[in-house]
């Protein structure tokens, strides 16, 4: 079941394009990361579902209701910032209970002092406690409860933020770049747990992100974006091994993958002077650009496979694995080799001279001079000879 | 033996090179404070010894008096009902100035093209000669001649001699003192305004505090408190200063409803020649000046910053 629906979404600030005909639909319980460089219209994304930007044109949808005419506090969602934007005149507690609070008194019951006089009040009152401190248990931060926001670390401050977004129950979590001010030890813990957080409540999150780790490793699905479009929607796994852009197969992985430049002809792509064997769509003569992730490329080609010259120029050493880098003897492209310790270790003596390295042709992408990818034809084949 | 011989030496040119540092230190530090003291403190120091005597401007004798100065001046009329005129003219400038400020800075801070019109408007006061602008005032008040004064007659309103009314005069100088103020006051708030993040009012919108009586009390109102301290404070030290307009259009009068405490000092000082009580005015002028700096730096700061 659809949950969330954005259909045909336009948002301009003056003469700049924003968003350009986004639509999306997320299914309930999902966890949906937007990925993309910073200004490619993702965070605005969040905050016209939120509600806080009106958009152009185009409807969003939560829960089969039109919002659009709602305002942010009627639309059942709840939000993360960046900056966490906790009110840093309150207290932990208070903080956290200020949705609840806001919903469930009134104007005159909210005052200061006054409101205390209404029996209502202090139920209430009494009641959102307990709701806090429940969630407040649940986040581990129940001993900060009583500090300001100033004398919370950062991760506690991030805990305090999504607590004040769970309290009310949302329909749908907004996290607009919730990770991206913690050091990088910590934003692995906090992965963790929100991921953890969100198998546990079961609710419908949207996550931005402009950190393609955060985007694979979190989500059911990513939507890339770039230039205030979607360009591929699809799973993490989808995104990696069958991107259907260049802009995708660049954004997404760690090392970049491999972009070297190609022509094609009727047997196949012309790299230098390696004939790769891949079928693309596109006509013979054409430029097009073969991306090989660096796990296509290998020390020791085998018989008969197509190879390329390169000369190796650094060592990346993380431990488990290496990465290996390389310049094309022919061109100087640059090329990024994925090896295991004992792969590297049985090379090594051969590395100081250029090699020939071995290219999977069934795993390279071949993308036109546009970026669309135009060799699906081989890869739909493919997949037919490989038994699952 | 050669090692403890060296260990000394070392540590004796170690402890010559930082006295040669300290030495370099106050050196650095000596115009500061030789200016430090012949500005700031030195005329302090000398005021607080004139208010121990009967010193007149222009005499060739004087003697120590001790603290008469002081004991006449708690027991001298006028300058009771000044330092009382003077609360009363404080008491109506630092909230109205305090509260129009806030107000213009939020109203002004809303508009996009015409901010800056309207900035400029309200800071005009500011940048005029309180001098000038108070012949202005007396001019535009004036009982028989004044546009105002026309205008309160045509709208069967009566006539209103406010700066000879007893009544009403320190309320007419406080509004001349708060018209000037209440734009200064206005740039600080803008200050404070802008200081604000956006993402505050995101999330309270999100969490429901999104009417304009909800937005001010849970976000702008607190996070403006550091503003507000020093707005308050400012002003207050300000309007304890009243002199000019009070010097230029009443003269204390009528009945001395509208002395207040500099222009009364300025009187004893400058008029009488009594230098001895003007100066104990002065250092008591100092103590109320002095007491509510302290009371920002010490009791209130603590409590308004995040």
């Amino acid at each position: 079941m659809s949950h969330l629906e954005l259909t045909g979404l336009s948002k301009s600030f003056g003469t700049t394009k924003v968003l350009n005909d986004v639509s999306l639909s997320v299914r309930n319980g999902e966890f949906l990361t937007l990925v993309g460089a910073s200004g490619c219209g993702k965070s605005t994304i969040l905050r016209v579902i939120a509600g806080l930007e009106p958009q152009d044109s185009g409807t969003v949808q939560i829960g089969g209701r039109g919002v659009d005419h709602l305002r942010p506090k009627q639309r059942k969602v709840a939000m993360v910032f960046q900056s966490y934007a906790l009110y840093p005149h309150m207290s932990v507690a208070e903080n956290m209970s200020m949705p609840l609070v806001m919903q469930r008194l009134n104007l005159a019951e909210r005052l200061p002092l006054i409101g205390r006089l209404s029996a209502n009040c202090r139920r209430v009152m009494t009641e959102i406690a307990a709701e806090v401190d429940a969630v407040a248990k649940q986040l581990q931060i129940e001993a900060l409860l009583t500090r300001k926001p100033a004398q919370l670390s950062g991760g506690q401050r991030q805990r305090v933020a999504l607590g004040r977004s769970m309290v009310r129950h949302p329909d749908v979590f907004l996290m607009d770049e919730p990770l991206s001010n913690l050091d990088a030890k910590l934003r692995v813990h906090m992965r963790a747990e929100l991921t953890d957080l969100h198998r546990r409540l079961g609710v419908t999150f949207i996550y931005v992100t402009h950190d393609q780790v955060e985007a694979m490793t979190m989500s059911d699905r990513v939507a890339l974006m770039d230039e205030g479009r979607i360009v591929q929607l699809g799973t993490p796994s989808d995104l990696y091994h069958n991107p259907s852009d260049l802009r995708v197969a660049r954004f997404i992985g760690s090392p970049q993958i491999n972009i070297v430049s190609g022509t094609t002809t009727a047997q196949g792509i012309l790299v230098g002077e390696a004939l790769l064997p891949i079928a693309v769509s596109s006509p013979a003569g054409q430029v097009v650009s073969v991306g090989l992730r660096p796990e296509a490329l290998s020390l020791d080609p085998v018989a008969g496979q197509p190879n390329l010259a390169a000369r190796l120029t650094r060592v990346e050493n993380l431990g488990a694995e290496l990465f290996l880098h390389f310049v094309l003897q022919e061109s100087g492209a640059p090329l990024v080799l994925r090896a295991t310790l004992q792969d590297y270790e049985r090379h090594k003596a051969r590395l100081n001279s250029p090699v020939a390295l071995g290219v999977e042709c069934a795993r390279a992408l071949v993308f036109d001079a546009a970026g669309h990818r135009v060799d699906q034809a081989s890869r739909a084949a493919l997949r037919l000879e490989v038994p699952a | 033996m050669t090692v403890a011989l060296k260990i000394g030496r070392v540590s004796a040119s170690r402890n010559a090179q930082l006295r040669a540092e300290a030495a370099a230190g106050y050196a650095f530090v000596t115009p500061a404070l030789i200016l430090i003291m012949v500005l700031l403190i030195a005329p302090i120091v000398v005021v607080l010894l004139l208010s121990l005597t009967d010193y007149q401007l222009g005499a060739l004798e004087w003697s120590w008096v001790g603290l008469a100065n002081y004991s006449d001046m708690l027991g001298d009329r006028i300058f009771l009902r000044s330092l009382g005129n003077t609360f009363i003219y404080v008491a109506i400038v630092v909230p109205g100035s305090v509260v129009l400020g806030l107000l213009v800075a939020i109203l002004v801070q809303e508009r996009t093209k015409s901010k800056a019109i309207y900035q400029t408007i309200f800071f005009l006061p500011v940048t005029t000669t309180l001098i000038a602008m108070s012949v202005v005032w007396h001019f535009l008040l004036n009982p028989s001649l004044g546009p105002i004064t026309s205008l309160t007659r045509a709208l069967g309103l009566g006539e209103f001699d406010v700066f000879g009314d007893p009544d009403l005069v320190l309320v007419g100088l406080a509004v001349i003192g708060i018209w000037q103020l209440v734009g200064f006051n206005m740039i600080l708030f803008l200050a404070g305004l802008t200081a604000i993040p956006r993402d505050l009012y995101d999330a309270a919108d999100i969490d429901g505090a999104d009417g304009a009586w909800d937005r001010f009390a849970r976000v702008t109102w607190p996070m403006l408190g550091p503003t507000t301290l020093f707005v308050v404070v400012t002003t207050t030290i300000t309007a304890f200063r009243v002199f000019d307009t009070v010097a230029v259009i009443t003269r204390g009068n009528p009945q001395g409803r509208s002395d207040v405490l500099l222009y009364t000092l300025y009187k004893v000082g400058f008029q009488d020649f009594n230098m001895g009580p003007a100066s104990a005015m002065t250092i008591a002028f100092l103590v109320f000046v002095l007491v509510i700096a302290l009371a920002q730096a010490f009791l209130i700061d603590r409590r308004t910053h995040y």
